[in-house]
């Protein structure tokens, strides 16, 4: 079966930030990185969060010197604890779905100047490859689909993805019938 | 507003957005929107930024900051010309219809197309669309009030609303957006200079009587001063002492070192708060109040719905609700008729003074339901979700009074206001230049709330949204040699103040957008405090501003600056030596 | 309220003017969380993020405990009954000295109805002016 991924429909998204922070606090429970698995962002042709789409033949996997990165029960995986920071599959990943970061620990105070995400560190802080793990941790699954209040973001399972692809055939059929239609006129 | 939330999801077939940042600002508004989208209502989006309503948008007018009422009149040129309106609504239920077709008359769709860069054709199909539905809303915020011409403005929405006939049915109206909880409640309550609880002007010697049976003092009868005047009346030696509750005015006011400079000459400030907030460091006593989930009460929202709010957890050390302070000091000054048990026998109270309005709503009925829309005089009353059905409107002849509105960037013309009988105006108090070319306008971010006293204390919202960005376009970027992420400085002829710019085409040309979220950099020291000659808005949505590229090195340094001034290094102290013994 | 109960308020929630109906997760005496409330017409069951996320302020450890009085600069923390003496003995000479109409009252459209009938009715009843507004206006 194809691996699963959770998507977004910016014709619903409202860009609320709902989801982002809920993904925080649920990575932030399992004892995981707090830093948000996904990000709005925003375009003149609209907007909606970003994240990883789970690809079958994942190049951030590929490129992982330390095989930090695993494909398994129908998702792509960081391991957290394996990962060096090399930040290779955050470049080759077509869909700027994974970020390099670590938590602050929210007792201590933030850098008074505006530092950048790539590289916000604090000493003793392991900064490392965050991405979207579909909640894999929490017992009812990705809890941004949860929370978003316009029901915007969808959990894609795999076998769902199989019967879209089907309906796009019939789809496709019509469409080749007409332009050829359109050829013997 | 006019109408109830729901109905928007439900009954709206034309949805007309105005000033208002829905999706970030009242996300669950948005919501019906794009509920109601997706049965088939089309979606009119009306703003400088192209925010995620206006990118949801069947049409969307990218009206620059200040020239709404252009926009609002060509759209009632249109229909006026085009035989839109609704003659039978007018002549029923209106008054003053000649008078604003005379007015509109100038603003042609090539003339606005000409004053706001707004293509012509897109006027006239939003003109025609709103026209011609079923049941048309309008949504408006502060993008369209906080202009020194808010009124004008509200009162062309109105005009809009009243000649299709877009008032008093369900899915219709004229729907302001309350930004805060209770602000309605507060206005309710009569929380305003002019008017006592329910709306009644204190000016009427028959309902200050009301009162003053209930109350047993005699009331004054002279109107108080507003808001927005409290600074001036300061300096002119005319208010000493200064009472804040629940508020920081000096991140929320605008032009805030106006304010501040201010308040450093009243005799006393009080500021009754729940955290050491930016005005309470000025203060000469601060008293520790208890917050939302610590006390009962109720909250009106924006569609006038009465709910009822609970205590969940008691407040940390000696914190107390804030009617408890009140009626504390009222028994210090000799005042014996404030004491109460409960939040309850203080909406008694009210429903005895105001039944009109409030009568029907207790206590009971709200534990039992979600709220109750007013007016509600009676217990067997279901509420009122919508106000002006069957066209009754609360004027003295029952007639919606239609107003001519008219406008100048620069100033309307004296004589041709005197050509009309009780004509609106509306000019802009500060227009770009050369020192001072861009506009600036403000808002606000959906993870952050009004001056961050609460949200930026939460840490799963700070973090998503933990600084200041300012919105700057890609092609003034390139020009001014700013990048994503660079440091910008905005200067006013108030004020500096310095972030980060984020390089987005939200913001046209020529146009900067920033919010009063952070102190380290709070726009209202920037924003301007000419305020609407009617309501006392001041103009924070419009003000001529310079934007510089600068170093991380002055960055910082206007940090420095900001953080010595904004937290007077008082709070460590205090913070830690009083957080002890939290529960 | 016991220290191991564990309950469910309902109640509104406190940032825009919209009023989505929610539920405040109480366990300990500590507010640990939010839930929509599924039966509230406006919001049907769904929040925005601060109705979810935005209650942590309760619990901050920066909040007011205490009166405090400013001395030569610095914030003294007092009791109730020195902070309410010093400020009903300020606002009576003030406006012995010189009228009701100098003192001014902001009230908060962050406060509940009940909060805000009782603080215009302060000004009103017991100073003596309508010099009271909130900010409506911002």
């Amino acid at each position: 079966m194809l691996n699963s991924f959770v998507i977004a429909n910016p014709n619903r998204c409202l860009g609320c930030y709902t989801c982002v922070v809920a993904c925080s606090a649920a990575h932030r429970k399992s004892g995981l990185q707090a830093a948000p698995r996904l990000h709005i962002t925003y375009s003149p042709r609209g907007t909606m969060p970003v994240q990883c789409r789970h690809c079958e033949d994942a190049p951030c996997a590929v490129v992982c010197p330390v095989n930090a990165i695993e494909i398994r029960d129908g998702m792509v995986l960081v391991k957290e604890q394996a990962c060096i920071g090399c930040k290779m599959c955050a470049l080759v990943c077509p869909f700027g779905a994974i970020t390099m970061n670590g938590t602050f620990p929210p007792s201590i105070p933030k850098p008074a100047g505006q530092v950048q995400s790539l590289l916000a560190w604090l000493a003793g802080q392991k900064t490392v490859a965050i991405k979207c793990d579909l909640c894999c941790s929490s017992t009812d699954g990705p809890q941004c689909v949860k929370v978003c209040p316009t029901k915007a973001l969808q959990l894609i399972a795999g076998d769902q993805v199989e019967r879209l692809i089907k309906l796009k055939r019939i789809s496709s059929v019509a469409v080749v019938d007409s332009i050829l239609n359109e050829e013997g006129e | 507003m006019t109408n109830s939330i729901p109905e928007i999801g439900k009954n709206t077939e034309v949805i007309f957005v105005i000033g208002s940042n829905t999706a970030e600002c009242h996300p669950l508004v948005a919501r019906q929107i794009i509920k109601a989208r997706e049965r088939g209502a089309r979606l009119i989006v009306a703003d400088p930024r192209l925010t995620e309503m206006a990118n949801k948008a069947d049409i969307w007018l990218r009206v620059p900051a200040g020239y709404n009422i252009p926009l609002i009149n060509c759209l009632l040129h249109v229909i006026i010309k085009e035989g839109l309106f609704d003659s039978a609504f007018i002549k029923e239920h209106t008054e003053g219809f000649d008078d604003v077709k005379q007015a509109v008359e100038e603003f042609t769709p090539a003339c606005v197309a000409g004053l706001t860069g707004i293509p012509e054709q897109d006027l006239i199909e939003a003109a025609r669309l709103y026209a011609r539905a079923g049941a048309a809303s309008i949504i408006y915020c502060m993008g369209v009030t906080q202009f020194s011409f808010g009124t004008a403005t509200v009162v062309a929405l109105s005009n809009l609303a009243a000649i299709t006939g877009n008032l008093g049915r369900p899915g219709t109206g004229v729907n302001p957006l309350r930004g805060q909880n209770n602000v309605q409640g507060a206005c309710d309550m009569g929380c305003l200079p002019n008017s006592l609880p329910g709306y009644l002007n204190v000016t009427d010697q028959k309902n200050r009587a009301r009162f003053e049976k209930e109350w047993g003092v005699k009331l004054p009868a002279k109107v108080g001063i507003k808001i927005s005047e409290v600074p001036d009346a300061i300096l002119d030696g005319c208010i000493r002492a200064l009472y804040v509750f629940g508020e920081n005015p000096v991140m929320s006011d605008p032009d805030s070192n106006h304010f501040r400079h201010a308040v450093e000459h009243l005799d006393l400030l009080v500021v009754q708060d729940i955290f050491l907030t930016e005005t309470a460091r000025l203060a000469d006593v601060v008293l520790p109040a208890a917050c939302w989930g610590e006390k009962d009460g109720t909250f009106s929202n924006t569609e006038r719905r009465v709910q009822r709010v609970r205590k969940a957890v008691d407040p940390p050390g000696e914190a107390l609700p804030d009617w408890q302070v009140f009626s504390a000091l009222a028994r210090l000054l000799d005042y014996h008729k404030m004491n109460y048990l409960h939040p309850r026998e203080i909406w008694e109270e009210v429903r005895r003074l105001v039944p009109e309005k409030f009568g029907g709503i207790t206590y009971q009925r709200l534990d039992q339901e979600r709220g109750i829309n007013w007016p509600c005089p009676a217990e067997d009353h279901p509420g009122t979700p919508i106000l002006y059905q069957g066209g009754k409107f609360s004027t003295p002849s029952g007639k919606a009074v239609l107003r001519p509105v008219l406008f100048d960037p620069v100033q309307v013309p004296g004589e041709k206001a005197a050509s009309f009988k009780n004509p609106l105006t509306g000019s802009l108090s500060e227009l770009p230049d050369e020192t001072y070319p861009f506009v600036l306008t403000t808002g606000r971010r959906v993870y952050h709330y009004h001056t961050g006293t609460m949200t930026r204390r939460c840490e799963p919202l700070d973090q998503v949204g933990p600084k200041q960005l300012i919105e700057i376009n890609p092609v003034d970027a390139a020009r001014l040699g700013i990048a994503d992420g660079d440091f910008v400085k905005l200067s006013t002829r108030r004020g500096s103040i310095a972030a980060t710019a984020w390089v987005t085409e939200r913001v046209p040309e020529k146009t900067v957008f920033t919010t009063f979220h952070f102190w380290e950099a709070n726009v209202n020291e920037l924003t301007n405090h000419t305020t609407d000659p009617v309501s006392g808005i001041p103009e924070i949505k419009v003000a001529a501003v310079q934007v510089k590229k600068i170093s991380p090195a002055e960055a910082k340094q206007l940090y420095e600056e900001k953080k010595e001034k904004y937290l007077v290094d008082l709070t460590r102290e205090v913070a830690t030596k009083f957080s002890q013994g939290r529960r | 309220m016991t220290e191991k109960e564990s309950k469910r308020v309902l109640t509104v929630c406190p940032y825009c003017g919209t009023g989505c109906g929610l539920y405040l997760v109480v366990e300990k005496g500590r507010v640990v969380g939010i839930e929509p409330d599924g039966l509230h017409p406006v919001n049907e069951g769904e929040l925005c993020v601060k109705g979810y996320y935005g209650y942590q302020h309760i619990d901050n450890t920066e909040r007011l405990t205490s009166p405090l009085i400013k001395k030569d600069g610095k914030f003294v923390a007092v009791h109730w009954e020195e902070a309410l003496d010093f400020v009903a003995r300020q606002l009576a000479k003030i406006k012995q000295e010189s009228g009701p109409d100098a003192i001014a009252l902001f009230a908060s459209a962050r406060a509940t109805n009940e909060e805000n009938y009782v603080a215009q009715k302060f000004a009103r009843a017991v100073i003596g002016t309508n010099n009271v507004d909130h900010c409506a206006r911002l």
